[in-house]
């Protein structure tokens, strides 16, 4: 099967086990198999703590059917992850390691802004027209039992990807409490609802938003027993809707109940998206069904085949809501950009030699754009502020591990700043990394982008910079010398800097 | 007026048309036999599972009324009112049958009516042959009454010894051949019972004993099985013992010679506790399953039917049928296609390196099932192999559990069904990589992979290479191993969650449709209609207008031509050669589908508690072709029945130009020539 690739992805989430195989082809992906199987994960974790014996029998029976179907295919590639509430088991070593025992599989647990990333990168495959939505101002909003997601696009860029602490769970139980209090509860968690999300409200309103989309494990089967599963409802069909259930609650919950639907979460899952759509204020909702497992896929896709680059525009929603977060602490963000275009450089000239990997690119990238925010909170040791704010936030597609990363590299910049020999105990790989944003630091000392890095090459113990400037001002040197000086400990490697007018 | 008919007297009504085919003097000896053995097996297995089912009722103190609005006890009393004059017309027909067949040189003999040398002969054979295996039962008050078999004929023997009365019973081997051939006189075909035979060889079972009076009868037991598979560890386990069961349940009914003995009849109905409505008193041999099993002297033309072989596809190069699914679905109409093909296509996928995957699922196998054969191979070859046995097929799960067995032993993936559905679909799929990617091959069925019946069923079959389809097979294949569930599927639907949601939203828009004045029409063709919300779907559509033309081979509780009520339904039932099994469902204005074949009946059992698939004809061309074939079964006029207005069925009437599905299917309607099309149109107008 020449250029033909089977790819598997396997997702274990909080309420179900679910597989894809898909066939790609001429950048057609065909689907295979798709199975989701009802294991309510969560639900156990969140009342023990831990996954119990007979769940992970059950588990581990549903994984080795899927085992058996991608050997039945053949499948070249599979991606297994696991995500909140595997994450959150106190025995997930466990777990993990008899599921490799008996099944095979590999299975890796991933973090929520891991897990968004991949799920938004399957856009591409999974709805037809995303560069429209990507262009113009779309929103989606994602609730699941533990949290919401809300991300925009507009320009076709990832303009924020936000995380608000309410889930379905804690909705429903808000509700459970005003029943008790009020015979107006459904309202009056509208009220909440409208409290919580209020600072985001204000946002959406300036962004004018084109296009809704609701997302989102619980919404799905609720928009199957009401509107027959339709991937778009008019405004008014579902505010009418709501006003039914306003009047007539029991209708609501005979309908859920006849499905197996825990009504009383169907209920404030309803509510939730509908207040955000008094705040879009459109015409429509939409309800793309994108998923983690063919974010999974895209990503394999994307691993195979680097030179089509067909993710592109997806591989960078990450970096560009970086450089939005740094906007907004009102950074010159075209020292970042340029830092980072420059330490880009730099870091592909080293890539081979010294075998960095994709996902020290990304640290480096996100560090470029953000190692400057903590000017917002202290100008003298802004690198310190940088690392210490980091730390305290979510970045778009990065791991907890690679946030402190990210972190753990302003902290270096900033030592090396105070010239502090301790920062060569630092880990070698995050060293490396520092060593190439502190040289493109200091050639944008300036912050003017006066001097533009135009070439980078590596021969024998040397690496040459060629920059285009007319004169380097003397405290511009003095950086460049002192990061030089940090580079040749890093890496070994003298720096020969080659001006051109 | 009550709007529907009560099932059990429905399907006596089927039966009844079984047996009518035994009075149609053009047909010949051997198949007016098989009518009357077909007639007594139906019968049969209507008081084991129909008749059993209501005793259970009945005993459960369960008196909720039927569709027709009677309880359990009064369809019982109705059900015997009905059989007893047809068991009465069987055995005239009997009678006057095997008188006929002496035309033919058969003779049934008594024992007295033999000379001396085929007395001597029988004498030898009795004890050669049953001798060794007869063991005579006493019936005494010190022992428990022993445990008679299930539709076994026994002998109930009064003894006299020193002056004392005794009872003894003897079975009637079930093993060796009912019907005993005597004489050397090749243009004769003699006859004698076995239990004649039996009852001559008295002398050696008892020997001391003086033989005062011996008496026939034969027990049907209650084979109603329900098991409690949520309860059940091991399913299979819990079938093996229903079958023990089985052979043990309740006596149901209580057939028996006339000639018997009053005292041995009483204590009998003692033991049984069976009460007199339950026992029927017969003037002719007992079980007439026998017929079938009779032959003519010097194969005597006139006492045979043609036989039918069915028809080999020239278009079909058996050396690669994936070839040609890939440029067109392949249809199959079994008996008169020849199901080698489907065979063939298994065992070529067993022996084909490109093949990853054969899935399937198994209701009735056969013995010697070729695909069987075929499925352990292609396990052995190291592919990958899932098989869903149904093992609730009933009377068939001795077969079923051998051939799970024997794939189990393979390594493939044996399944037993979803617990508490039966999964009566009829599916396989293949999943073949090819230089163009995988490519997946569904072969969607109304019948059994079984080739015994399919050369006595008429069932239709699609294997077709359309990747919706094989999609959909996936998901459904999935979903019966257990995972996943049947949500989602675009092409099949299946039950109990989709297929009856999919039929009424087909038939409520043709109701919509008539209700805008279009052309509406309805063709539906199955075995059985039972489920009152399709029935009164049904007569909504009547009420419509729209136009309704059923094919109901055996129950249908639906009463057509009612003003008001069902004046558009048309209800014909088609009794012949072959058993009419295919399920046809048309839907005149439904898009994008119009025309769909399914495994499913409508009856309730099928749409709620089966698994059960209803799948396109997509293929232009192969819409017609069944369409065509629909015409000339709605045509027919020489095997097919009318329902009345009132329940009861009249033959159609043959008008000058004989119409005869059967007949023309087997020699006309090639498959794929489609120019025959049109002459066969041209000669049903």
């Amino acid at each position: 099967m020449k250029d033909i690739h089977l790819f598997g992805a396997i997702d274990i989430g909080s309420h179900g086990v679910k597989l894809k195989i898909v066939q790609w082809q001429a950048e057609s992906i065909m689907p295979l198999e798709e199975i989701t199987h009802i294991l309510e994960l969560g639900d156990e974790v969140f009342e023990f703590g831990v996954i119990s014996k007979d769940t992970l029998d059950e588990l581990v029976e549903i994984l080795e059917y899927f085992a058996r179907l991608l050997r039945e295919y053949q499948v070249e590639e599979t991606m297994s992850v696991a995500t909140a509430a595997l994450r959150r088991a106190a025995n997930r070593e466990l777990v993990l390691e008899t599921i490799r025992r008996k099944t095979g599989l590999h299975v890796q647990i991933i973090e929520d802004p891991v897990e968004k990333f991949l799920t938004y990168k399957s856009m591409r495959d999974r709805i037809e027209d995303f560069d429209r939505f990507r262009e113009e101002g779309t929103v989606f909003v994602e609730l699941t039992s533990s949290g919401c997601d809300i991300t925009f696009y507009r320009n076709n860029k990832m303009i924020r990807n936000d995380e608000i602490g309410i889930g379905s769970l804690t909705l429903k139980d808000m509700l459970s409490q005003f029943s008790k209090s009020s015979s107006h509860e459904l309202e009056a968690l509208e009220s909440y609802v409208h409290t919580k999300v209020d600072y985001m409200s204000n946002l959406l309103k300036k962004r004018k938003i084109k296009n809704y989309m609701a997302m989102g494990p619980l919404i799905y089967p609720l928009i199957d027993v009401f509107f027959e599963g339709t991937e778009h409802i008019r405004a008014e069909e579902y505010r009418a809707l709501y006003d039914r259930i306003l009047d007539e609650k029991t209708f609501f919950s005979e309908k859920c109940l006849e499905v197996g639907l825990d009504w009383q979460e169907a209920l404030v899952t309803f509510i939730f998206f509908k207040v955000f759509l008094d705040i879009v204020k459109v015409e429509e909702i939409s309800f793309p069904k994108l998923s983690l497992r063919d974010g999974l896929i895209a990503q394999m896709i994307d691993n195979k085949l680097p030179k089509a680059d067909l993710y592109r525009v997806f591989n960078e929603d990450p970096f560009s809501t970086s450089y939005q977060t740094a906007k907004r602490f009102g950074l010159h963000t075209s020292h970042a950009r340029h830092v980072e275009g420059s330490s880009l450089r730099i870091f592909s000239a080293l890539q081979n030699e010294f075998a960095l990997t994709s996902e020290d690119e990304r640290v480096l990238r996100h560090t470029a754009l953000l190692h400057e925010i903590g000017k917002s909170l202290d100008l003298r040791d802004y690198y310190y502020a940088s690392a210490s704010m980091i730390r305290g936030m979510r970045i778009f597609s990065l791991s907890t591990r690679q946030v402190e990363r990210v972190a753990g590299l302003c902290e270096i910049l900033g030592m090396m700043a105070a010239g502090q020999v301790d920062v060569l105990r630092k880990p070698q790989e995050d060293l490396r990394l520092g060593a190439v944003l502190a040289l493109a630091d200091a050639l944008d000392a300036s912050k003017d982008q006066s001097i533009r890095l135009q070439d980078v090459n590596l021969e024998k113990d040397t690496l040459y910079l060629s920059v285009r400037v007319n004169d380097i001002a003397p405290f511009i040197q003095e950086s460049l010398n002192s990061a030089e000086t940090f580079f040749e400990n890093v890496f070994g490697l003298g720096i020969k800097v080659e001006k051109r007018a | 007026m009550n709007k529907y008919i009560n099932r059990e007297i429905s399907w006596l009504a089927f039966n009844e048309r079984v047996l009518r085919e035994a009075t149609i003097e053009s047909l010949c000896l051997q198949d007016r036999f098989k009518f009357l053995s077909i007639f007594s097996s139906n019968l049969d297995e209507f008081f084991m599972v129909r008749v059993g089912s209501l005793k259970d009722q009945v005993n459960a103190g369960y008196d909720k009324l039927d569709l027709a609005g009677l309880t359990p006890s009064q369809q019982i009393q109705k059900i015997n009112e009905c059989v007893l004059p047809l068991v009465k017309e069987q055995e005239s027909l009997f009678v006057q049958t095997i008188e006929e067949a002496k035309e033919v040189d058969i003779y049934f003999r008594q024992i007295e009516d033999l000379n001396e040398e085929q007395k001597a002969e029988l004498k030898r054979y009795f004890l050669r042959e049953v001798y060794p295996i007869l063991t005579p039962m006493a019936i005494d008050n010190r022992r428990p009454f022993p445990l008679l078999a299930n539709k076994s004929i026994y002998l109930a023997v009064e003894l006299e010894e020193r002056g004392l009365q005794r009872l003894a019973l003897v079975q009637v081997p079930q093993n060796i051949p009912r019907l005993v051939s005597v004489g050397d006189d090749p243009k004769k075909q003699e006859y004698v019972f076995l239990e004649d035979v039996i009852i001559s060889g008295f002398d050696y079972l008892f020997s001391d004993l003086v033989v005062r009076s011996i008496s026939q009868f034969r027990i049907t037991r209650n084979a109603d099985l329900t098991i409690h598979e949520e309860d059940a560890e091991d399913l299979l386990r819990v079938i093996e013992a229903s079958l023990m069961q089985r052979k043990w349940g309740e006596v149901i009914r209580l057939e028996m010679r006339n000639g018997f003995q009053v005292d041995v009849m009483s204590q009998l109905l003692r033991y049984f506790q069976v009460d007199t409505g339950s026992v029927f008193m017969m003037d002719c041999p007992l079980d007439l399953t026998f017929c079938t099993s009779i032959r003519a002297p010097q194969r005597r033309q006139e006492f045979y039917s043609r036989s039918h072989t069915p028809r080999k596809n020239p278009l079909l190069d058996r050396k690669d049928l994936f070839s040609q699914v890939r440029k067109q679905d392949l249809f199959f109409h079994v008996p008169y296609d020849s199901f080698e093909y489907i065979e063939e296509i298994i065992r070529q996928a067993s022996e084909d390196p490109d093949v990853l995957a054969i899935k399937m699922t198994l209701y009735r196998v056969n013995s010697g099932s070729r695909i069987m054969r075929s499925l352990v191979h292609a396990a052995q070859r190291g592919k990958q192999v899932t098989a869903l046995f149904e093992l609730k097929a009933r009377f068939d799960e001795e077969h079923n559990i051998h051939w799970a067995r024997e794939l189990e032993k393979t390594g493939a993936n044996v399944l037993y069904g979803v617990p508490g559905l039966k999964t009566h679909s009829k599916i396989f799929l293949i999943v073949r990589r090819e230089k163009d990617g995988i490519r997946r091959y569904t072969h969607l069925g109304t019948g059994n992979y079984n080739s015994s019946t399919a050369k006595l069923y008429t069932d239709m079959s699609i294997l077709t290479a359309r990747e919706d389809i094989g999609a959909d097979a996936s998901r459904f294949f999935n979903f019966i191993s257990g995972y996943g569930t049947s949500k989602g599927m675009s092409r099949l639907f299946a039950a109990p969650d989709y297929l009856r949601r999919h039929l009424e939203r087909l038939l409520e828009n043709e109701i919509q449709a008539a209700k805008q004045g279009k052309e509406t029409l309805v063709r539906i063709k199955i075995n059985s209609l039972v489920d009152q919300r399709c029935i009164d779907k049904f007569y909504e559509a009547s009420r419509a207008g729209v136009r309704v033309e059923l094919i109901v081979r055996g129950i249908c509780s639906l009463i057509p031509g009612v003003e008001g009520m069902s004046e558009n339904i048309e209800v014909h039932s088609i009794v012949g050669e072959f058993l009419e099994h295919e399920r046809i469902y048309y839907f005149h204005n439904a898009r994008p589908d119009a025309l769909y074949l399914s495994s499913a009946d409508l009856m309730t059992r099928n749409l709620d508690r089966r698994i059960e698939l209803l799948f396109p004809v997509v293929d232009v061309q192969l819409q017609k072709r069944i369409l065509a074939i629909f015409d000339i079964l709605w045509n027919d006029n020489v095997k097919t029945w009318v329902m009345k207005s009132d329940g009861t069925y009249e033959r159609r009437k043959s008008n000058d130009r004989l119409i005869h599905a059967h007949e023309i299917f087997k020699k006309k309607f090639s498959p794929n020539e489609p120019q025959r099309l049109k002459e066969l149109q041209e000669m049903i107008r």
